[in-house]
């Protein structure tokens, strides 16, 4: 089942001299691990406001061409009737707490108060979710008083919790630190056993490698490419646009220079110990 | 983690204290009947009275220390400068001076007046903070919505108090950076309101940032969704309660009728 399907989109912010997306199209299946990669400025976050609808009923700008979210025409929907199609996590975790309540259990909840679920039924599904993302020791806090990685563990435990169909995350990581970062992941790890349908943009090249069964590669608004994450991880294609290739297919594509002999390009690390194995001699 | 029942009831929990759990409507009308009381009065030192009685309740309540601390600033000033202000400057015939600073003189009539002007910022202040320190913003806004208000309206009000302590944290940060910048923020007074500038103004462009990134963020929440708003906090309020408003409402009536046939005409 197709999720999310863009035709031929293009969009020009109302202040922008170039477009910020040129004649995208792609699809996402129900359930795929999608990670889109690429340089600052390359469209990655305007390709995520367009699937959520932010563009164009918040951004306004130019677009043309057709998005569609599980079956719903984007630009004929308002953002509030896309709620329950697709959660957004942004990259600042400071900007997405709600300002209105006193403790993290409410915080989560505060989406499915706007949805008008019964009240039993909220605390339920946001008892659920603590447990299920193991942030118990949160529950009561103030959100103000979260660190940033606590911060966005309660977001995305705030998007998790209202069930959408799609769940768009973009760079959740890029204010945060390794323990933050470790923190974040370690949900996105749980997303992906959970079978839900994600579409990550993330710089960290080498988490990606681990978790996305496919991967987007953007350059100045364009899909350059597009396919399994092994085949775009390894691709020579990445080096031509600057953009960093995982260290382990690094590693791999080196080995193969100097004339090693390897199954294949790793691009994760059991893979990088299987290619180097052979090669390691210990003393006897 | 406790059950969800557990959950359901800690977050409509009954203190078990009568000033705590008092429904926010009838500590808000009390805060409207005690100011059209004062204003009647006839004495000044109704609002001494009520500020004395709001004083015991809030140690009832377990809120003392923070309601005296805040009180003290009102005390300071309104009460005490207003008073002193008022008796140098009060005019009018026939007046009793009993102190005089060079061209100054300080009356009895001046004291009664400032003190009728502090009583009724008394009955208005003391009841209130009584109200903010012993009752959660969101209880009062929950009661307010109870009445009428909009949900936009309400998150308004919410945000709004919660921002305080947020921009209080993101200004620490920017301290910090522009000290690393070499601009010093702290010292004597020149020095602070030298370096204001360099502080508010990222303050106040970074807050117009994040508004824009927090709008987007609640539209994706279902902020604008149409329909029926829930909350998991719940407050009750009781039939003895609104007869108890009722009741404040008649008394509060008769008394500014009473007090101010006595105050004004007779």
């Amino acid at each position: 089942m197709v999720c999310v399907e863009l035709k031929d989109v293009s969009y020009r912010y109302p202040t922008g001299e170039k477009r910020a997306l040129k004649h995208v199209s792609l699809q996402v299946q129900k359930g795929e691990f999608v990670a889109v990669i690429g340089k600052n400025g390359a469209g990655k976050t305007s390709l995520c406001n367009a699937i959520r609808g932010f563009i164009p009923h918040f951004y306004k700008g130019e677009l043309s061409g057709e998005i569609y979210l599980n079956g719903k025409n984007v630009l004929e929907s308002s953002i509030s009737d896309l709620t329950l199609d697709a959660g957004y996590v942004f990259q600042n975790p400071f900007s997405q707490t709600s300002g209105t309540k006193e403790t993290v259990f409410e915080e989560i909840g505060y989406g499915l108060e706007c949805i008008g679920m019964e009240r039993m039924q909220i605390i339920e599904k946001v008892r659920d979710i603590i447990q299920a993302l193991q942030i118990e020791h949160l529950a009561y806090k103030s959100p103000i008083s979260l660190s940033g990685g606590q911060r966005q563990r309660v977001s995305l435990a705030s998007i998790i919790v209202m069930e959408p169909e799609v769940l768009i995350i973009d760079e959740p990581t890029s204010q945060l630190d390794p323990k933050g970062t470790a923190d974040v992941f370690e949900i996105i790890h749980k997303l992906k056993d959970m079978g839900k349908t994600v579409i990550l943009v993330e710089h960290k090249i080498d988490l990606i490698a681990e978790f996305a069964d496919r991967v987007i590669f953007m350059d100045r608004g364009k899909i350059i490419l597009d396919g399994p994450a092994r085949e775009v991880l390894t691709s020579s294609i990445l080096e031509e646009y600057d953009c960093t290739m995982p260290q382990y297919a690094i590693l791999g594509r080196e080995m193969i220079r100097r004339g090693y002999q390897i199954p294949s390009i790793p691009i994760v690390l059991p893979e990088a110990k299987d290619a180097v194995r052979p090669y390691i001699r210990t003393e006897e | 983690m406790e059950s969800a029942q557990d959950i359901a009831a800690r977050f409509a929990a009954k203190k078990g204290n009568l000033i705590l759990d008092m429904y926010p409507t009838t500590k808000l009308m009390a805060v409207l009947c005690l100011l059209l009381a004062s204003i009647c009065s006839p004495h000044w030192c109704f609002g001494f009275i009520v500020f004395a009685v709001c004083t015991v309740l809030t140690a009832y309540a377990g809120k003392l220390t923070e309601y005296l601390k805040s009180m003290r600033i009102i005390l300071i000033l309104f009460v005490g400068l207003l008073t002193i202000v008022r008796a140098f400057f009060y005019t009018g015939d026939n007046l009793h001076y009993f102190l005089e600073l060079g061209s100054l003189h300080m009356s009895w009539e001046g004291v009664a007046s400032g003190l009728g002007m502090s009583s009724i910022v008394l009955s208005v202040t003391s009841p209130l903070l009584l109200t903010t320190k012993t009752t959660p913003v969101e209880d009062i806004v929950i009661a307010l919505e109870h009445l009428g208000l909009s949900p936009t309206a309400s998150f308004l009000v919410l945000s709004t108090f919660q921002m305080v302590p947020e921009l209080k944290a993101r200004s620490a940060v920017i301290q910090d950076s522009q000290k690393s910048r070499s601009i010093e923020v702290e010292g004597n007074l020149l020095v602070r309101a030298k370096a204001f500038f360099p502080m508010i103004t990222p303050l106040v462009l970074s807050s117009f940032a994040s508004t824009e990134e927090k709008s987007v963020a609640l539209e994706s929440r279902g902020f604008n969704y149409e329909c029926n708003k829930t909350r998991i906090r719940v407050i009750t309020d009781t039939p003895a309660q609104k007869r108890g408003r009722i009741l404040m409402g008649v008394l509060t009536g008769l008394f500014c009728v009473v007090g101010g046939y006595f105050k004004w005409f007779a």
